[in-house]
């Protein structure tokens, strides 16, 4: 009997749920119908906004490669000339000495060692030449390995010149 | 089981569904709404993206001499690098330099972050005429840099000094796939 009670006070108490639905349902329908009716007016002005967007996107990507090319362009005309390091070590090649081959090493953009061999007439001439580097503000180091100086006259001799480090 | 029961289950059943539904509605509505806020917004910002576009695509209009000569420093292509090529071998030939074992490979310039065509070759010309070469290499109209030299330097008697050696040189490019 009592069981029978409680069955039929949650069935009151179910139907009015479903009341309370029902209404929510009723009173949420024009929010729905108004909000649905404006997407859909709105809709050709967002599609006009969006390829509008779309479209400004491509031109800031089309500045932006520009930017980039434009840098490089930059950089590039910065690397520092290797024609001037050449001239540099010839122009300052002493007399007594005779340069037969040179090498620059690059790392990358920026030069790190020229490598410079030849012949000396005296041991004297081959140093003068690897002091003469060194006091240039260009090169860092000119060392001349030991074995070089061994001999007095006609020294074949090779130098690795450290450049000096861009600032 | 009772009519009470039955009943019970049956608006116990109807009454989730409806629950189920009210829920659906609600989510419907709320997503609906989120967009309508952003269709608003984009309305209302369409003024100011029009401006923006119109100063970008005036802005574009007017460096277009400019964007065409900085693409004009770029190695474009595989055309680009058979055109580089002439170009190197038209200065070495202006020069009575002999080019020989040409090398072509791709790589990519750390520094200028890059994808490079490197171009190598072996030379052989006299003293004077290679650096007048290796000057104008280093000044040809495009983004390149000379990434390794070494040449030797012979005195024949009575001659003028003769020199062999190689170079590479890198030149940023794009697109090599075209």
């Amino acid at each position: 009997m009592l069981r029978e009670y409680w069955q039929r006070v949650a069935l009151v108490w179910l139907l009015c749920l479903c009341g309370c639905m029902v209404l929510a349902g009723l009173l949420t329908a024009p929010s729905f119908v108004l909000v649905q009716s404006q997407l859909q007016a709105y809709q050709s002005q967002v599609q006009s906004a969006a390829a509008m967007a779309s479209e400004q996107d491509a031109l800031a990507e089309t500045i932006t490669t520009t930017n980039e090319q434009a840098a490089t362009v930059l950089a590039a005309g910065q690397v520092p000339s290797m024609t001037a390091y050449l001239e540099q070590v010839r122009a300052l090649a002493n007399q007594g000495i005779t340069i037969s081959r040179i090498e620059v090493v690059r790392a990358d953009t920026s030069i790190s060692e020229v490598v410079v061999s030849g012949v000396a007439d005296t041991r004297v001439s081959l140093t003068t030449f690897a002091n003469r580097i060194e006091s240039s503000p260009q090169f860092s180091e000119a060392s001349v390995p030991l074995e070089n100086l061994a001999a007095n006259e006609d020294i074949a001799f090779t130098l690795q010149i450290a450049v000096t480090p861009a600032s | 089981m009772t009519a009470t029961t039955r009943r019970l289950l049956v608006v116990l059943i109807i009454t989730a569904g409806m629950a189920a539904g009210l829920l659906v509605v609600v989510l419907q509505l709320q997503s609906r709404a989120v967009a309508l806020e952003e269709a608003l917004q984009t309305i209302a910002n369409q003024a100011a993206v029009e401006r923006e576009f119109a100063a970008l695509s005036e802005l574009l209009e007017r460096t277009s001499q400019e964007r065409a000569q900085i693409t004009e420093y770029f190695v474009v292509g595989q055309a680009g690098s058979i055109a580089f090529l002439d170009q190197v071998e038209a200065l070495a030939a202006a020069e009575a330099i002999e080019l020989t074992n040409p090398r072509l490979t791709t790589g990519e310039s750390t520094s200028l972050n890059s994808p490079v065509i490197q171009l190598t070759y072996n030379f052989a010309g006299t003293e004077v005429a290679v650096n007048r070469f290796i000057a104008l290499l280093e000044q040809v109209p495009v983004a390149s840099y000379l990434a390794a030299l070494s040449f030797a330097i012979q005195e024949p008697p009575g001659g003028a000094p003769q020199v062999t050696g190689s170079f590479t040189i890198h030149a940023v490019t794009t697109n090599l796939d075209v």
